[in-house]
């Protein structure tokens, strides 16, 4: 007995929204970004290191697509939840979940399984990047603290020419 | 960029180690750092009551989030600027705390010529000061043949 009804398997290869940063990638963003992930190859922030390399200018690292997409100014703030629900834990699952609708199922923790991604160009300074997800498995699986199930999403990220820069699987359990 | 500088596939073999990173000792100012910059109020990695109290965890987290990305640069400081990593999978098997000091390690597994490229697939990991492997995974990074053409950019994809 799972809990993959067949509703929830129905959820597997239909694409989510499409859904693009707030803007163009900015050098102050990606300074901070760069420095918070302690990267230490220079063509993240020098202009002439960067020019010199295959990149031709300023780039983020190749995972830094998944961290990419913000929260529009002037839309609800989600720590006001604290005021009423001192116990949530701070975490938007949603958020995610790349737009893709909820996996319903009686399991309450979230936890991040791994993650997998294919790389093909880097995000330039000003590039707008946009992405789409789609669950590509949602199993159940006998872990050892009990039932679990395991929801695997891909999403495809994109720059504004519509080049692709990565692909990444994102496994999430619920136990 | 010349034909001789930077890693190329004569000079990786089965077996080779790629030259470790280490992050840490990892405080809560890192911690509280890199959940700024990417806006994730998880609470489980800077607030200690309630990491300790209500989840009962041991200690405050070090993101996953964050740790992919030490995977990804150990890989890219030893391929670049002549490789390309390709492709790279990591699992979240164990927690690495506030306090750890990780090591990222990598060791060759696999290397194969195909069509004018090197492709090597390296087995990559995190592991902490007590020696836990939390964060086992794979790594594949196409590199320039001496000689050879250069690894293409924009990188269209391992393929079959």
């Amino acid at each position: 007995m799972g809990f993959v009804t067949e509703e929830i398997a129905a959820l597997v290869g239909v694409p989510g929204p499409r859904f693009t940063a707030l803007g163009p990638l900015g050098a102050d963003e990606l300074r901070r970004f760069t420095q918070a992930v302690m990267e230490p190859n220079p063509v993240h922030w020098d202009e002439q290191a960067a020019r010199a390399s295959r990149y031709g200018a300023v780039v983020a690292s190749p995972l830094y697509v998944l961290h990419a997409f913000r929260r529009a100014p002037g839309t609800p703030d989600p720590l006001d939840r604290l005021g009423v629900e001192r116990d949530w834990d701070g975490l938007d699952v949603a958020a995610g979940f790349g737009g893709l609708p909820p996996v319903e199922i009686p399991l309450k923790r979230v936890l991040n399984g791994g993650t997998e991604a294919e790389f093909f160009r880097l995000a330039r300074l000003g590039d707008v990047i946009s992405a789409q997800a789609r669950y590509v498995e949602i199993v159940d699986r006998e872990g050892r603290t009990g039932p679990m199930v395991l929801a695997t999403i891909e999403t495809v990220y994109e720059n504004q020419d519509g080049e692709q820069l990565a692909r990444v699987r994102s496994t999430v359990i619920f136990r | 960029m010349t034909d001789t500088a930077g890693l190329h596939f004569e000079d990786v073999s089965f077996g080779d180690e790629l030259p470790s990173l280490v992050r840490g000792p990892m405080t809560t100012t890192h911690v509280m750092r890199w959940s700024a910059a990417i806006e994730n109020w998880h609470r489980i990695h800077y607030d200690q009551p309630f990491a300790v109290e209500h989840d009962k965890l041991p200690a405050l987290l070090l993101n996953g989030s964050w740790k992919q990305h030490v995977l990804v640069q150990l890989v890219r400081g030893w391929a670049e600027p002549t490789g390309w990593l390709a492709h790279i999978k990591m699992s979240f098997r164990g927690m690495d705390f506030v306090g750890d000091t990780i090591t990222a390690w990598g060791r060759v597994t696999e290397v194969e010529e195909r069509d004018g490229l090197g492709i090597v697939v390296c087995e990559i990991g995190l592991r902490n000061q007590r020696g836990e492997e939390t964060t086992p995974g794979t790594a594949t990074v196409a590199l320039p043949l001496r000689g050879g053409r250069e690894v293409p950019y924009p990188f269209p994809g391992l393929g079959g």
